[in-house]
């Protein structure tokens, strides 16, 4: 029994001591030593742009708004404007990398309390004309001002995720 | 092992995913493009270090490792702010400053970039790849990696990992990189600046980039953080990205232009000419739209286009730079590493032997020994010369070579930086033998040169042939002559041109009066004259130069083709040549052997010069010499006692002249043509009963009368606008001027002149077929009149046109010259010639600790503008353009010297000498002592912190998500040990509960850092690296737990001495000696991280060292 006691005592102190030893490796190893922080800061940079990457790709696919062509889209943007429907009007613009539509919504809610919105659609309507580069997935629509400037560019990007046009920047 | 664990789940999930992302949207220029930044700088490097020119092969790892730093996802780190001094910092993605991150080795070397595959392929072969097989997949690529490889001889795998440091410099030339702009890779269009340049790559080069580069010279800094400050910098100061455009102070758009159709917003710019820095939607129409400024459209990429023009350029003149430092310090690495071998004791290298047989422990590596060298604050800051070359090798000389010439930066020998801590038997170090040796050029293109005035004249460029003889037009020559009167050595003198591509340095001694003829390649470009020296390169027709500078390289003397030749005749092939007066005419008499010129003797009386560039001269003779007098035998340079009385040349116009003509504009001529008057006169001219008329080469004559009231003040400009714009003082709407060949007359009358028999006060006669280098856009200009006729550009910019040689209207063209840049002046610009403006005044530079800002003030004039910079490493890095007193610069470094200098300009672009203010703002103590206690128990290492009022730190940030300045907040000074207080990122309060991972406490963040002891808010004793300091009462919380109990009590922390005991079993294991010292940072609290997120930002680091006593 004695011996049997003892055993069983040096095999508790022994794994005791192995614990210890080895969960002190595991702190140090996994967060303490400098190694480990930066691994934790390169683990974190790859599941920043994997998390943010996925969900721009999921929310673009999922984007449904817009034509088959710039002027298409723009159609439907001005179709939005004249009838006061701002929610409706922000969508055919594109995310941006936050996968947010605020700056816009913001925009149009601006126009809308400055009496302008009919205006916009109108002038979109009666003055935008269609021009295109060298990139097929980028177009614009310009404005020129009573001077012959160019006082308007509204930028067009296709979404190559929903193939649908969208409208980049106004 | 657990960590581990989780990371062979994860690392599968995070490489489908990088696969995803693919390669052909980097976050940086494309791949390729990078690849062409840096074989154009290893060209660029060649050019200007050709005794250390990097062979083909070379370059070809400096450029895959350029390429293979983008793979995923290294290119995180790949960002640098340098206004805010950090990384990338956005809502979903942050990364190491890339200054940084190209020297840490230990983040480099981060598990995940290990096992993450190669998202780039490699361009190598397979036998090159197998000389870098050892680090091809190794991920420590730093500066530091690189010296050490090829200190140990591995040149090819030295140059894979500098390549990898060189495409992070390059990063620096990208706006998006250097304005906290992620422009992540699957947002496509995220920047139009790299969607554009991606179109430049090895197979589709920029091919007039080595033409930009042409009469630059690398730039050269002692450090590599300087190459990454210098080029952030310049492209976070002076060009915007797409979504930074509100978000920086700079750049300051200098005014507006109309073009195409669109507004653009420039940027004037001295070294490569104003810039289109934006498109301006900005006015006051269409209200409902959201942007006033943008980059590009669809179609429009002329923005983008004058960003690549300047960026590329810098980024490769950064890139040679930073090529030539990694061979200084690298060569230093190689000296020392073979030093340390030699004095290795037997017993290390029975260990290094056991090492490479059984696999090393890293306590050998020579990379500790490297970062020893590299690190030590011993080393001195080497400026390094654009023109020197560097020798290793031979014995170390006693003393520092003397330059050969007073303009040539000349390397100091580095033995004592060389010397490294690494030996610990001083009796048998020797100096480690470097020797650095001149190459003794001057520089053709250095703005600092001295420039000897014409009385000082001692040697000249007598003659050149810079079209070649009848033999053939390879055969050039250049000749010398001696006008001093005295005997000349001629050791140390030079004659270089502008691209460099001549370099000849003289020899021997030249009498009085004597000649010296160098030729081309060989003998035979003279035959029968012997040549003193002969040189290689050829001289350009257009767009040249020749200097010669004497022994200290002073500018002595040149001869400039801008774009022309002042004379000479391509057609005829007759020689340039020197008149007594210095002016240039064409050889006029016989052809001897082919030559027509004077090689090796007295010059012609010469003939005034047409046409020099060699457009056709047949249609129309040259003019006669329109001179007074003239020499009978000798008109060239003379000695002083022998010079003949100068020549009175009557080119200098004594009336109204047209100065300048735009006739053929780029696209549509509508409202786009002008013509220019001057009045050289000291009266006023009413003009109101002249006109203008146009006799087009056909016969046909239009007329525009001046109007009642117009006049030019003496001195002064008037401008007729053809169509309309705001700037003409007459417009002439209905005119218009033919785009080939037309007669300008200005009439003392409103009749129409007669088109068989025209006359007027001034005729200006054009022919595109007779104009060599004209294209659209471009004007003509009348040459300005300073004691003979020169350019109006550059130099003569602000001279005036006061040149009229010709006075014949069919002919005028020797008067005048073409303009790539037109600069119509009209009746509102400033009277010419004139001066510059005087230096400001009062220019001086105050600190704000309430907005951690300097600010600098001046006095101010009406009508002139201001532009500030900053003087960093000894350049100067531009600040801002602005017409106020006052600029504001933010700064994140205490306790150093801040240098800016001001000059100012007037509206017409005259330029002021340069005024300097310097400003060291110090620290926020008032005193610090660190000293040893002998006297109490225990001796305790004691700080002494004294600070005269309190809260001393004023500037508080506002919550990241309100906007509101908190009402309870604190501060922080973290204390670093015996390093220089870093950078470093935002710093959270760590739960100490351990399950918040990312977010580390406050303080034990410091490396290094000196943990002192306070009482604290709940009672107790607070140990740690930052002294925590609430603003107010209320921030002094024993309740709370975190931050606000931890911090300083209340009670303790009003004004004067405060003394902290510092934590014995902290880092000090030895005892403290003199030579170890204190650095301090300083933070501010922000709230509106995360809930439970206490985060501190940092507002400066503190450069003064604080030394124990």
């Amino acid at each position: 029994m004695d011996s049997k006691n003892s055993y069983q005592k040096f095999l508790g102190i022994f794994l005791g001591v192995m614990l210890v030893i080895g969960g002190g490796y595991w702190l140090w190893d996994g967060y303490l030593s400098s190694a480990a922080k930066a691994r934790r800061f390169v683990e974190n940079q790859v599941e920043q742009i994997e998390k943010a990457e996925k969900a721009y790709i999921a929310a673009m696919t999922a984007d449904t708004y817009g034509g088959k062509t710039p002027k298409e889209t723009l159609d439907l943007f001005v179709a939005a404007l004249k009838k006061g429907d701002i929610d409706l009007a922000s969508k055919y613009f594109l995310l941006d990398e936050n996968l947010s539509r605020e700056k816009w919504v913001s925009h149009l809610v601006s126009v809308k309390e400055a009496g302008l919105l009919n205006k916009m659609a109108s002038d979109i309507t009666l003055l935008a004309k269609e021009v295109r580069g060298s990139d097929p997935k980028e177009a614009a629509f310009e404005i020129l001002n009573s001077k012959g400037i160019v006082s308007v560019v509204i930028d067009m990007r296709l979404n190559e995720y929903s193939k649908l046009w969208k409208i980049e920047s106004l | 092992m657990e960590n581990r664990k989780s990371l062979r789940f994860k690392i599968p999930i995070l490489v489908l995913g990088f696969l995803v992302l693919g390669s052909q949207n980097v976050l940086a220029y494309g791949v390729e493009t990078h690849a062409f930044l840096t074989q154009a700088a290893t060209e660029f490097y060649n050019k200007n270090f050709p005794d250390k020119k990097l062979s083909e092969e070379t370059i070809n790892y400096l450029i895959d490792g350029a390429r293979l730093e983008d793979n995923s996802p290294r290119y995180m780190n790949h960002f640098y702010d340098p206004v805010n001094q950090r990384g990338l910092v956005d809502l979903n993605f942050s990364g190491m400053a890339a200054k940084d991150w190209v020297r840490d080795a230990k983040a480099q070397t981060a598990l995940l970039y290990r096992v993450f595959p190669q998202t780039e392929a490699s361009i190598l072969t397979a036998s090159a790849l197998d000389k870098i097989k050892p680090i091809f997949h190794q991920d420590n690529f730093t500066w530091e990696s690189a010296i050490q490889l090829y200190a140990e001889g591995k040149l090819e795998q030295a140059m894979f990992a500098l390549g990898h440091a060189l495409h992070l410099i390059e990063d620096m030339a990208v706006p998006d990189h250097t304005r906290n702009d992620a422009h992540p890779p699957f947002d496509h269009g995220g920047s139009p600046y790299e969607n554009w340049s991606h179109k430049f790559d090895l197979e589709n080069p920029d091919v007039d980039l080595a033409g930009r580069l042409k009469n630059k010279k690398p730039i050269s800094f002692s450090g590599l953080s300087e190459y990454f400050d210098s080029m952030a910098l310049y492209s976070n100061n002076n060009f915007y990205s797409r979504d930074s455009i509100k978000n920086y102070e700079l750049p300051n758009p200098d005014y507006t232009k109309e073009s195409d159709g669109r507004v653009f917003v420039y940027k004037t710019d001295k070294e490569f000419g104003d810039y289109r820095v934006a498109i301006s939607l900005d006015d006051g129409e269409n209200l409902w739209k959201s942007e006033s400024l943008i980059l590009d459209d669809a179609k429009e990429k002329s923005v983008l286009q004058d960003y690549w023009f300047r960026l590329s350029t810098k980024a490769a003149q950064h890139v040679a730079g930073a090529i030539n430092l990694f061979f200084q310090e690298a060569e230093k690495a190689k000296k020392a590493l073979t030093l340390e071998k030699q004095r290795r004791p037997f017993l290390g290298t029975l260990v290094d032997g056991f090492n490479q047989i059984f696999g090393g422990a890293e306590s050998t590596s020579p990379y500790d020994v490297l970062a020893e060298i590299h690190t030590t604050t011993n080393v001195p800051e080497v400026p390094v010369p654009t023109s020197a070359k560097a020798t290793v090798g031979k014995p170390a000389p006693t003393a520092p070579p003397k330059p050969v010439a007073s303009v040539v930066n000349v390397i100091e020998p580095v033995v004592q930086a060389t010397e490294p801590k690494i030996v610990p038997t001083p009796k048998i170090i020797e100096p480690i033998p470097v020797e650095i040796v001149a190459l003794n050029l001057c520089s053709f293109g250095d703005s600092s040169v001295v420039k000897l005035p014409q009385n000082d004249k001692k040697l000249v460029i007598n003659e050149v042939a810079w079209m070649g003889s009848v033999n053939s037009t390879s055969d050039e020559w250049i000749e010398l002559k001696n006008i001093s009167g005295q005997e000349i050595d001629l050791s140390g003198w030079q004659v270089l041109d502008m691209g460099d591509d001549i370099k000849a340095k003289l020899t021997g001694k030249l009498v009085p009066g004597g000649f010296y003829l160098l030729e081309r390649t060989d003998d035979n470009s003279v035959p029968g004259v012997t040549m003193d020296q002969k040189y290689t390169g050829a001289l350009s027709n257009v767009g040249e130069g020749l200097r010669l500078f004497n022994s200290n390289c002073d500018l002595a003397d040149e001869a400039m083709a801008a774009p022309d030749w002042s004379a000479g005749d391509n057609s005829s092939k007759r020689t340039m040549e020197r008149q007594a007066d210095l002016s240039w005419r064409n050889y006029d008499g016989n052809a001897t052997n082919g030559i027509y010129g004077t090689p090796k003797a007295q010059n012609s009386a010469g003939t005034m010069p047409f046409n020099p560039t060699g457009a056709s001269t047949t249609s129309t003779p040259p003019p006669a010499p329109q001179v007074t007098s003239q020499p009978t035998t000798n008109n060239e340079p003379q000695p002083p006692q022998t010079q003949q009385p100068a020549i009175v040349t009557a080119g200098q116009a004594s009336h109204l002249v047209i100065s300048e003509i735009l006739f053929d504009a780029v696209g549509a001529d509508t409202n786009q043509e002008w013509i220019e008057l001057y009045n050289p006169t000291d009266q006023a001219v009413d003009l109101s009963s002249w006109s203008i008329q146009h006799l087009s080469s056909t016969g046909s004559l239009t007329k525009k009368n001046f109007e009642a009231g117009n006049s030019v003040a003496a001195k002064s400009f008037f401008l007729i606008w053809l169509g309309g714009n705001s700037a003409g003082d007459l417009l002439w709407s209905s005119g218009s001027l033919s785009n080939t060949s037309a007669t300008i007359y200005l009439v003392n009358s409103t009749d129409y002149i007669s088109t068989s028999s025209p006359s007027g006060v001034d005729a200006a006669h054009y022919d595109t077929s007779a104009l060599t280098g004209f294209s659209p856009g471009y004007s003509l200009e009348r040459k300005a009149w300073q004691n003979d006729c020169v350019t109006a550009s550059g130099s003569g910019e602000f001279l005036g046109n006061g040149c009229d040689t010709d006075g014949s209207a069919s002919s005028p063209q020797a008067d005048w010259e073409v303009r790539d840049l037109p600069a119509p002046q009209n009746k509102t610009s400033l009277p010419e010639p004139r001066s510059a403006p005087a230096a400001v005044n009062n220019f001086n530079a105050t600190f704000s600790s309430q907005a951690m800002e300097l600010i600098l003030n001046w006095d101010v004039l009406p009508d002139l503008t201001y532009s500030l910079a900053e003087i960093l490493s000894g350049s100067s890095t531009p600040l801002a353009t602005t017409s106020v007193g006052q600029y504001k610069r933010i700064i994140a470094e205490l306790g150093r010297d801040y240098s800016f200098e001001i000059i100012t300009k007037d509206k017409d672009g005259l330029i002021s000498p340069t005024t300097q203010a310097n400003k060291n703002p110090g620290g926020f103590f008032s005193a610090v002592d660190f000293f040893q206690d002998a006297t109490a128990t225990g001796s305790p290492y004691l700080l002494n912190l004294t600070w005269d009022a309190y809260p001393f730190i004023l500037k508080q940030l506002p919550s990241i998500t309100s906007g509101q300045i908190a009402p309870n907040n604190w501060h922080a000074v973290i204390i670093y040990y015996n390093q220089e207080a870093p950078v470093t990122d935002d710093i959270f309060w760590l739960d100490l509960t351990g399950t918040e991972v990312p977010y580390r406490t406050w303080g034990l963040h410091a490396p290094n850092g000196l943990k002192i002891e306070y009482d604290n808010c709940r009672g107790s004793i607070t140990k740690g690296a930052s002294l925590i300091l609430p603003d107010n009462s209320g921030a002094c919380n024993g309740m709370a737990g975190n931050h606000a109990s931890y911090g300083m009590n209340w009670a303790n922390v009003g004004p004067g001495l405060h003394s902290f005991k510092v934590v014995p079993e902290n880092f000090i294991t030895a005892p403290v000696a003199g030579t170890d010292y204190l650095t301090f940072a300083y933070y501010a609290y922000q709230p509106g991280y995360e809930p439970n997120n206490y985060g501190l930002r940092l507002l400066a680091t503190d450069k003064t060292r604080h030394y124990f006593k």
